[in-house]
């Protein structure tokens, strides 16, 4: 080849390759650059993740300690009361006895008033630990009493549609189930300013799907959606690695959605 | 390639360089009916799309008429790289900061237009631009198709993902096909008989329909809000 041709194959030959190593190096600059911002991406992701994860914690001590306070207060009052004014009236009974039985006798049923009020405490505070109605009658047809008991105050009407049996599930699902259809129930109550709630529970194979809807005011502000109560049901479900979303329906009301996974 | 298809070719040249006009009229008028229902990123291809129309529309009737269109494909390829540039600013919003797409599209623009009036001038084929936009297009498309193999991408971009590779698929079939015939351009229009030179016109116009088909198919399956 003579030198001219060969110096013309170059003068083409030399820029096609800078060309494509131009096209290289710009191809390596731009997915260093998607790498570094993935990376500050997935940094700030995990950040979060440990933000919620702190919260969920403290959230789940918060709700704890708010539990042994209430049953605290609820045995100082109602049954250390009960307890104290019963053993009053026996040591009065142990001086009457001496000197006047027959007066005794008629102080007993007195006693036995204060007594019998005290089993009712001990009962009710037992059930709220460890609901007996949940361990005998099964979860649906608790969901189902829970939500007759609530309607009948006659402020809220409250309906259980449960398409299968929900014998399947295991205790502890069926008692975070049951708390959370309990503190939503209250939520309603209390905050909703509804006339009507639903609960829907879907069951197949791999799943539960527990939806629950009213028709009250809905969630108003920033701080109801970040209250103690959801975070409760929050860590509930993500105990049993299930997912919860909750906020405020299209047509009016709010809705919770929890998915069970049980397999 | 046989003689007889370079000859069949040359015979419907005129009809085979107005056929990439197909795909771009409908992919401009499905965009123009559904613009404001479109996404940020698919509003910005639109208007590439209307821009690319105007001037191959003229392009091509100053062709028929044997008028030198050279100055069309100029400003075509000066603003095709600030809004091809804006597209993929969008595209890789949250990933790649935008100051790289801003000051890349700015200088070539710069560039283009330096081309237009002291490189190559105004009424010759402006093969300088063409090639450096062919350049930036080939890095972002191949960068996308690398982000898009991402999981985090994915689950982002989920919805629009197939819209998307349609869409960059069309530019990168585009670009990477047409930057040999841009580079070789200029030579072969100062070479090369007419004829030859019209050949390699139509095989850009096989592949300019290539790419205004993903358009096309790119918009139809962007997603419905």
């Amino acid at each position: 080849m003579d030198p001219s041709t060969e110096l013309d194959y170059l003068e083409t030959l030399l820029p096609l390759v800078g060309i494509i190593f131009l096209i290289a190096v710009g191809v390596v600059f731009m997915n260093q650059q998607f790498q570094k911002s993935l990376f500050k991406q997935q940094l700030a992701r995990e950040e979060l993740k440990n933000k919620h994860q702190l919260e969920m914690l403290q959230t789940t001590i918060q709700v704890q300690e708010d539990e042994r306070k209430r049953i605290a207060q609820d045995l100082h009052d109602e049954l250390g009361a009960a307890l104290s004014i019963s053993k009053m009236h026996l040591l009065r009974l142990e001086k009457l006895g001496q000197t006047e039985p027959e007066a005794a006798l008629r102080e007993f049923p007195e006693l036995r008033k204060y007594v019998d009020s005290a089993l009712t405490s001990t009962r009710r505070i037992s059930h709220q630990l460890m609901p007996a109605r949940l361990q005998t009658m099964g979860l649906e047809k608790s969901l189902v009493a829970m939500a007759e008991q609530a309607s009948a105050a006659g402020v809220v009407q409250f309906e259980v549609d449960i398409n299968d049996q929900l014998t399947i599930l295991p205790w502890a699902a069926s008692l975070s189930l049951y708390r959370i259809y309990g503190e939503l129930i209250n939520n309603t109550l209390r905050h909703a300013r509804a006339t009507h709630s639903q609960l829907k529970i879907e069951l197949n194979q791999a799943r539960l799907l527990f939806f629950y809807t009213d028709n009250g005011q809905g969630l108003r502000l920033e701080k109801e959606r970040e209250g103690i109560g959801l975070k409760g049901m929050e860590g509930r479900v993500s105990a049993l690695r299930g997912k919860l979303t909750f906020g405020n329906r299209e047509e009016g009301g709010f809705f919770a959605r929890i998915e069970l996974p049980l397999a | 390639m046989p003689v007889s298809a370079i000859i069949l070719a040359l015979t419907y040249a005129p009809f085979l360089m107005a056929v990439p006009f197909v795909p771009l009229v409908m992919a401009c008028m499905y965009a123009g009916l559904r613009f404001t229902r479109l996404s940020r990123i698919h509003q910005i291809l639109s208007l590439f799309i209307f821009f690319t129309t105007a001037i191959q529309g003229v392009s091509l009737w100053l062709w028929l008429e044997v008028k030198n269109n050279m100055p069309l494909s100029h400003l075509n390829t000066a603003v095709g790289i600030l809004l091809l540039a804006w597209f993929y600013q969008e595209v890789f919003r949250g990933f790649i900061d935008k100051w790289i797409f801003g000051w890349t599209g700015g200088l070539l623009f710069v560039f283009a237009l330096i081309n237009a009036i002291f490189l190559q001038g105004l009424y010759s084929f402006n093969s300088y631009a063409l090639m450096v936009q062919c350049i930036m297009v080939i890095i972002l498309s191949l960068t996308m198709y690398a982000m898009l193999l991402n999981d985090t991408v994915k689950e982002q971009k989920r919805d629009q993902l197939k819209s998307l590779n349609w869409i960059n698929a069309g530019l990168f079939i585009y670009f990477a096909s047409s930057i040999l015939l841009f580079y070789f351009g200029k030579v072969i229009i100062d070479t090369f008989s007419q004829e030859i030179s019209l050949y390699s016109w139509i095989m850009h116009s096989f592949f300019a329909t290539i790419m205004y088909i993903c358009f096309l198919i790119g918009l139809w399956t962007h997603p419905r809000n």
